[in-house]
């Protein structure tokens, strides 16, 4: 059988497993998923006050470089400033409440709004008002500057917050930093970045991503190449994580297993190592991928120095509150930032954006795995739930959801009845009610 | 379906005799495992024996609106297309192009559709 062995020590992402808070065990009560007037409650009282993801930074290197992306009713707008900084604003101009930018993404020396050409600068003050004269009660720039919004940046990503009150970006993510700095993920390139319409509440999706009990139903195939049992859960103040060995296979196969399975054997072949050479039993893969890439890190262009010898294998998968599920990986991250719909509780918008960590290394790069410059920038698509593959794990998850959803709305269903694999859930829940109850709403 | 090869002959696989309408027959051929399906409604259809969920035996599935439905965890396939039709199943499965000459039931056994050697692999996606 598998038998996990995990590291005791910590060198900066700590191994330890956190005290767990008592959550109870009471039923989750299915209104938070279904109800127009919960999900009011949550724009209210939770997503306009958390710190959220508005981009990537490498979508606005340079100045004048804007990005559009919308949370809920309302629309922002992220602008690179001619002194390098990223800021955000309400995306309308405060004449007649046009937007200001109608497309995704581009770049322009100011602001303008195309209805009467109002005309901003990249700070967000009025700089012209055609026929300026004719408004009789004038036109004070400081009233009818763009609204900004609170910006801060961190892992290569803008972040911003609709209150004006909130504390800073640093504390709201509390252990975060000092867990995910060692991945760098300013350093990654993104290599796709899809949007999907998603017929299901934003925490149906949050909540597929935050439990692996799924796994063993859902994703037969990777039983040959994770162990969805022997699973670390660590639940911090708001955010969560687990932590899933890879490079393995699951104890719920109940059977020792004489030869490397076909999928495991792909991923060994991936990072150079002989499947067919391999001496040791198929429980000792994971230790030893995790020496080949301590040993041949230089060779595969990747610096593991600040990691442990699990984060050389394993998936540790986190989750910033409310709404950010990542699977992180030594070299990759797959991001998932779920997005409430603007009215109707029973849809969201589902971003999925992957990045890879570029080697360092001439071999690497020869070796046919990205350029030497690292990648191009992907363009964002947006798509329909099925129009598009997004690999066939992810196609599994989809194809469910929207079915989750539906039976939520069934007279039948009371709530979300959890067990302890899938806490993180209930976790999540723990966060999202104290906004609610305005636990927070004293933070700044 | 897979566009049936001209070049793959038709085998012999069952007698009309073999199955009854709306049952099921697997037959070993050529190293595949051929469930040989005789339609409620008459005709026939063949598929290989494995659900693209959990690779399980669909012998004895119930057959349903031209669909099988695996025993196993009730994933739905359309025979016509070899489709998943309802999860569990993402996957088809694979169709044998079939035609019965008088009581023979012949079967092409065309290649199984491609199947993702790594689960997350990301169509067009580079370094997933």
């Amino acid at each position: 059988m598998v038998a996990i062995t995990r590291v005791k020590e910590s060198i900066y992402t700590p191994a330890e497993k956190a005290p767990e808070p008592n959550l109870g065990s009471e039923i989750i009560p299915k209104e938070r998923y279904i109800s127009k007037e919960f999900m009011q409650l949550e724009w209210d009282r939770m997503w306009s006050k958390v710190w959220l993801i508005g981009c990537r930074e490498q979508e606005i290197p340079e100045t004048g470089d804007y990005i559009t992306t919308d949370i809920g009713p309302e629309s922002l707008l992220i602008v690179r400033g001619e002194d390098g900084k990223a800021r955000t604003f309400y995306n309308v101009c405060n004449h007649r409440g046009n937007q200001v930018k109608f497309d995704e993404c581009g770049n322009s020396r100011t602001l303008q709004c195309a209805y009467h050409f109002w005309e901003y600068d990249l700070t967000g003050r009025l700089i012209n008002v055609p026929d300026e004269q004719d408004f009789t009660q004038g036109c004070p720039k400081d009233q009818l500057s763009l609204k900004a919004v609170k910006t801060e940046t961190w892992g290569g990503f803008v972040w911003f917050n609709l209150n004006p009150d909130a504390e800073p970006l640093a504390e709201y993510l509390g252990v975060i930093p000092q867990h995910l700095d060692p991945y760098h993920f300013e350093n990654m390139s993104m290599v796709m970045n899809v949007t999907v319409d998603w017929d299901c509440n934003w925490k149906t999706s949050v909540d597929a991503f935050n439990e692996v009990y799924h796994v063993q139903c859902i994703h037969p195939e990777l039983s040959y190449t994770i162990d969805d049992v022997d699973i670390q859960i660590d639940l911090y103040e708001r955010h969560n994580r687990y932590l899933v060995p890879f490079k393995t296979y699951s104890p719920r196969l109940n059977e020792d297993l004489q030869e490397v399975p076909e999928a495991l054997a792909d991923e060994l072949r991936a990072i150079g190592m002989n499947p067919d050479e391999f001496e040791g039993r198929v429980p000792e893969i994971r230790r030893a991928v995790q020496e080949y890439k301590r040993e041949n890190g230089d060779k595969l262009g990747i610096d593991y120095s600040q990691f442990n010898d699990d984060q050389l294998s394993d998936d540790y998968h986190y989750m910033i509150f409310p709404n950010i599920t990542m699977n992180v990986m030594a070299e990759s991250m797959m991001m998932f930032r779920q997005r409430p719909h603007e009215s109707d509780p029973n849809k969201m918008y589902y971003d999925v954006t992957m990045y890879v960590t570029v080697p360092k290394t001439g071999e690497a790069i020869a070796a046919g795995f990205m350029g030497a410059a690292g990648p191009p920038l992907p363009d964002h698509e947006h798509v329909k739930h099925g129009e598009r593959s997004l690999g066939l794990v992810l196609d599994q998850d989809s194809v469910n959801l929207p079915h989750v959803q539906r039976g939520m709305n069934s007279v039948a269903y009371k709530g979300l009845w959890i067990s302890g694999q899938e806490r993180r859930i209930r976790h999540m829940h723990k966060t999202l009610m104290d906004y609610i109850n305005g636990e927070y709403a004293n933070d700044a | 379906m897979t566009a049936p090869a001209a070049d793959i002959p038709f085998r012999f696989v069952a007698k009309t005799t073999d199955v009854e309408p709306g049952r099921t027959k697997c037959v070993p051929l050529e190293g595949r495992n051929v469930l040989v399906i005789h339609m409620p409604n008459g005709g026939f259809k063949a598929i290989e024996n494995q659900c693209s969920h959990e690779k399980k035996s669909m012998e004895g599935g119930r057959i349903r609106a031209g669909k099988i439905v695996c025993p196993h965890h009730g994933a739905n396939f359309d025979l016509e297309t070899g489709k998943a039709v309802s999860a569990p199943a993402v996957l088809p499965i694979t169709v044998y192009p079939v035609k019965v000459e008088g009581e023979d039931v012949l079967v092409q056994l065309i290649e199984p559709p491609k199947k993702p050697k790594n689960p997350f692999a990301i169509p067009g996606v580079q370094g997933f």
